[in-house]
């Protein structure tokens, strides 16, 4: 299970670093992409930056379960208040920007399964898949526009 | 004396495990699996000649005897019956696709497709091929000698097909499973590298070593002959067509996880031609995509008293 956490998380964060390299947190130069349960932050504590929230299992049909197809739900969230300089009247496409870079980091819809717990880390058997990205309704409070995404991570386990 | 009808003995299953051996063509010599190895079979490392396929899905036993019977007397009483017919068929679905899986899953011959040359002919189920690289004396069916001169045309996970060159002979061809049907007047003047393009000696490599070619697991036939030869294969190809039918000995192990174990084993299953393939979803726009098999069961005779039967079920009760 932690292999299908860390995988999905490096995979989006490489492909973050490598497609906007100005998306980062402060000064820090880390990708601007956080996992919530490593950090142990409130939900989307800080603007223009992804946060992971791993939630729950997903029910899978018989036949998928008993071929060893697993899936973990997860949940993307980010916010924006847009610029300074137009006094945040540009939280909006602040928010389409993310909302697409999200989108570009996502495909495709599939990376190698890693095992991170070694250095370097080793290749375990089979491919990590998710699901398209559903992108909730914004929510809008004290001049800042908040969304989540949800998606699934797919693995088969060795049989 | 009483019937045993304690609650241990009701089989609780959660998969069907296939395995299949090869027949033996010519005479319809199936491979005979002795019912009271049932009991300690391995599922996961099958004894040979047994080559595991994973398990499968809807599997599913259908009997299509046909029976009549003798009436007597003015009421018609029924005093006897007769078999008009004997005939079984089984269908499933392979998850896993393989070499093996899809030519038990294709009605007819199952092709190899070779590494072709840069201009050569084309043909639908493969072109010109790459030549064959020589087996030499010394390999058996998990490490392969050849030439180092050629070991730099193999790279680990490479396919490769390991037989003899065709030699313009008729009748059934291929090491271990037979892979095709020659007849002896159809005129046709084949290529040297017609039996790997039809072979099951496949095997796919770890690694390659100066001229030491090891695979990932042994070749189906066993230790291949010194004058056989090896070419790499890019995928699988079948077609609708022809007369030729696969014809496997293959158990079917149902994983109990209570109640004893069960087993059907079917002395000779031939390919019916129906390939299909079905979808299975699994989340999203994710769907699997299975392999359906059909197969006829043929007879085989039971030298136990002759009978000519086409499968046979085998019960282990839990000793407790």
């Amino acid at each position: 299970m932690q292999a299908v956490k860390d995988s999905f998380y490096m995979a989006l964060r490489q492909r973050l670093a490598q497609s906007y390299p100005t998306r980062i947190m402060g000064d820090t130069k880390q990708p601007a992409l956080i996992v919530c349960e490593n950090v142990c932050e409130p939900w989307i504590p800080a603007n223009d930056a992804f946060y992971i929230r791993w939630t729950s299992d997903q029910k899978l049909p018989v036949d998928a379960s008993a071929a060893g197809w697993r899936a973990l739900e997860c949940e993307i969230g980010y916010s924006t208040a847009g610029t300074e300089s137009a006094n945040g009247e540009d939280r909006g496409r602040a928010l389409a920007e993310l909302d697409a870079e999200l989108q570009a980091i996502l495909a495709p819809r599939q990376t190698a399964f890693l095992d991170y717990s070694q250095d370097p880390p080793a290749t375990l058997s089979g491919t990590l898949l998710w699901t398209r990205s559903v992108l909730n309704d914004p929510k809008d409070s004290g001049g800042v526009i908040q969304r989540t995404a949800r998606l699934s991570v797919l693995w088969q386990e060795a049989q | 004396m009483s019937l045993d009808l304690a609650i241990p003995n009701q089989p609780v299953s959660i998969a069907v495990h296939a395995f299949v051996a090869p027949v033996n063509r010519d005479p319809g010599q199936p491979t005979v699996f002795e019912a009271s190895q049932a009991a300690s079979f391995d599922l996961a490392n099958p004894p040979a000649p047994w080559i595991g396929l994973g398990p499968v899905e809807a599997f599913r036993r259908t009997a299509v005897d046909e029976s009549t019977s003798v009436q007597s007397g003015t009421d018609a009483a029924v005093v006897a019956q007769f078999r008009k017919k004997l005939e079984a068929h089984v269908s499933f679905a392979f998850r896993r696709w393989g070499k093996l899986q899809l030519a038990m899953a294709t009605g007819g011959t199952h092709w190899n497709v070779l590494a072709t040359k840069a201009d050569g002919n084309v043909r639908p189920t493969g072109g010109e091929a790459m030549p064959a690289i020589p087996i030499l004396s010394g390999s058996t069916a998990m490490s392969l000698q050849i030439d180092p001169q050629f070991a730099a045309e193999l790279s680990p996970g490479d396919v490769v097909a390991v037989d003899l060159d065709y030699l313009q002979q008729f009748g059934y061809i291929g090491l271990g499973f037979p892979g095709a049907y020659v007849a002896n007047d159809d005129g046709i003047s084949r290529q040297a590298d017609f039996v790997r393009r039809v072979t099951f000696n496949v095997g796919k490599v770890a690694s390659v070593a100066g001229g030491t070619v090891t695979l990932e697991n042994p070749l189906t036939a066993g230790d291949p002959p010194a004058s056989s030869g090896l070419q790499k294969v890019i995928g699988f190809t079948d077609r609708e067509g022809g007369a030729f039918r696969q014809e496997w000995s293959a158990l079917f192990f149902e994983e109990t996880v209570s109640g004893g174990r069960v087993c059907y084993y079917y002395p000779r299953l031939q390919s019916l031609p129906q390939a299909a393939e079905k979808k299975s979803p699994i989340l999203g726009d994710y769907q699997a995509m299975l392999l359906e098999a059909h197969l006829l069961a043929l007879p085989a005779a039971d030298p136990q008293d002759g009978v000519s039967a086409l499968w046979f079920r085998t019960y282990i009760p839990p000793k407790r």
